[in-house]
């Protein structure tokens, strides 16, 4: 098998505790950055995946390679963060929103249209950032694990244990609602720079 | 044909829809300048998200994961001194043992014995003369009939030294280390 975590998970098992370190340096990033997604704070994201490192390394000798071992790995953060979104008492994954309403805006062509502008520049990328921060904690783990993790719909519904409809209805959800908010933020932008073109004493004062 | 809806267009681009759908609605984008615009938006979107820098852990991090996985003072240096001090163990028990031989088989002289050693030490030692002398004539009666006679003493000797070899190994891989790893 090429995956380099095969060779890495075998020479654990064969006693090579050691070796551990290198799944660790391998996955921790994309871990954190999950777990940055669900639980909005450093470090309790940081103590969460540290924790589900403990528990992947106790439960290896069961893992069977049915799945990858990242897909298998964030599933156990996935729930880790879970139970402790729990334990503060506001647990987000189960959201409550207009279905009807939210079908009924995405079935329809957008009515702004995409702007006529080189958007893969620095401040796009920002935006983007920004707006995938503060999208609803449901639809940003979903949407980390599809564009970070780069899994796949299959590979989702594996972490979230969530049918397959709701993962693929919340992925493009949270997608829409990106491209909304992109669009807010540009026309917000294209306004602002256009008042300052219209009044040079507003601009002035800006500056 | 309307523009295409959000849904298609990210349809579109996982290429999740049966290829007859795929088809018809690429048609459309071709002809279609606000739905291009559409498709190369939301094309941007997904490419961007998908470059997302990632969250760093902080730089103890795997040291701390590693703390808690190995068990308690394996990863100190008393623990690797006494994973060594197995081998060197073994080491010398397999000298003592070559030692022990070289001074007992016929092809050295007998060692002489002090006058002053004990009842108890001679009984021990005599036991253990005549069951290395059962062990030689059992082991030399092995070989010979294996190489037809040519094997001597030193095949003895050989063969106590190599069987002792594999044994200690043996034991310091799976019960010393075990058991030093469980321990600490």
């Amino acid at each position: 098998m090429s995956n380099p975590d095969y060779g890495i998970i075998s020479r654990v098992i064969a006693g090579e505790k050691h070796a551990y370190s290198e799944l660790v340096d391998r996955h921790k990033d994309r871990a954190m950055t999950l777990a940055m997604r669900m639980l909005k704070n450093r470090q309790d994201a940081e103590e969460a995946i540290q924790d589900a490192f403990v528990r992947a390394f106790n439960g290896l000798r069961r893992f069977e390679w049915k799945s990858s071992f990242s897909t298998w790995f964030y599933r156990i953060v996935f729930n880790v963060c879970s139970t402790m979104l729990a334990k503060r008492g506001g647990n987000e994954i189960e959201i409550s929103m207009d279905d009807t309403e939210l079908a009924s805006r995405f079935a329809l062509p957008p009515k702004n249209g995409a702007p006529d502008l080189a958007v893969e520049n620095a401040e796009f990328r920002e935006i983007i950032q920004n707006e995938i921060n503060r999208l609803p904690l449901a639809y940003g783990a979903i949407l980390t694990l599809f564009f970070l993790q780069e899994l796949s719909y299959e590979e989702i519904v594996h972490v979230t244990e969530l049918p397959m409809g709701t993962v693929k209805t919340r992925l493009f959800r949270a997608r829409l609602m990106l491209r909304e908010a992109v669009l807010k933020r540009y026309e917000h932008g294209q306004r602002s720079s256009q008042s300052l073109r219209e009044d040079p004493a507003k601009k002035e004062r800006v500056q | 044909m309307n523009h295409l809806t959000p849904t298609q267009v990210l349809q579109l681009i996982d290429q999740t829809l049966d290829p007859v759908e795929h088809e018809r609605l690429q048609h459309h984008v071709a002809e279609c300048s606000v739905c291009q615009k559409e498709l190369e938006f939301q094309r941007s979107i997904t490419k961007v998200a998908r470059q997302q820098p990632l969250v760093r852990t902080s730089a103890a991090f795997t040291k701390n994961v590693m703390a808690h996985v190995l068990p308690r003072g394996e990863d100190s240096m008393l623990y690797r001194i006494l994973l060594y001090a197995g081998n060197f163990f073994a080491l010398i028990v397999v000298l003592g043992i070559l030692g022990y031989a070289l001074s007992t088989t016929s092809i050295l002289k007998p060692a002489e014995r002090l006058p002053e050693v004990s009842e108890f030490v001679q009984s021990v030692s005599s036991y253990y003369k005549q069951a290395e002398e059962v062990f030689v004539q059992k082991t030399q009666e092995v070989l010979q009939s294996i190489a037809g006679g040519a094997a001597g003493d030193r095949g003895d000797l050989l063969l106590i030294v190599v069987v002792t070899i594999a044994v200690l190994a043996v034991f310091d891989r799976f019960v010393l280390q075990e058991f030093i790893r469980r321990k600490l």
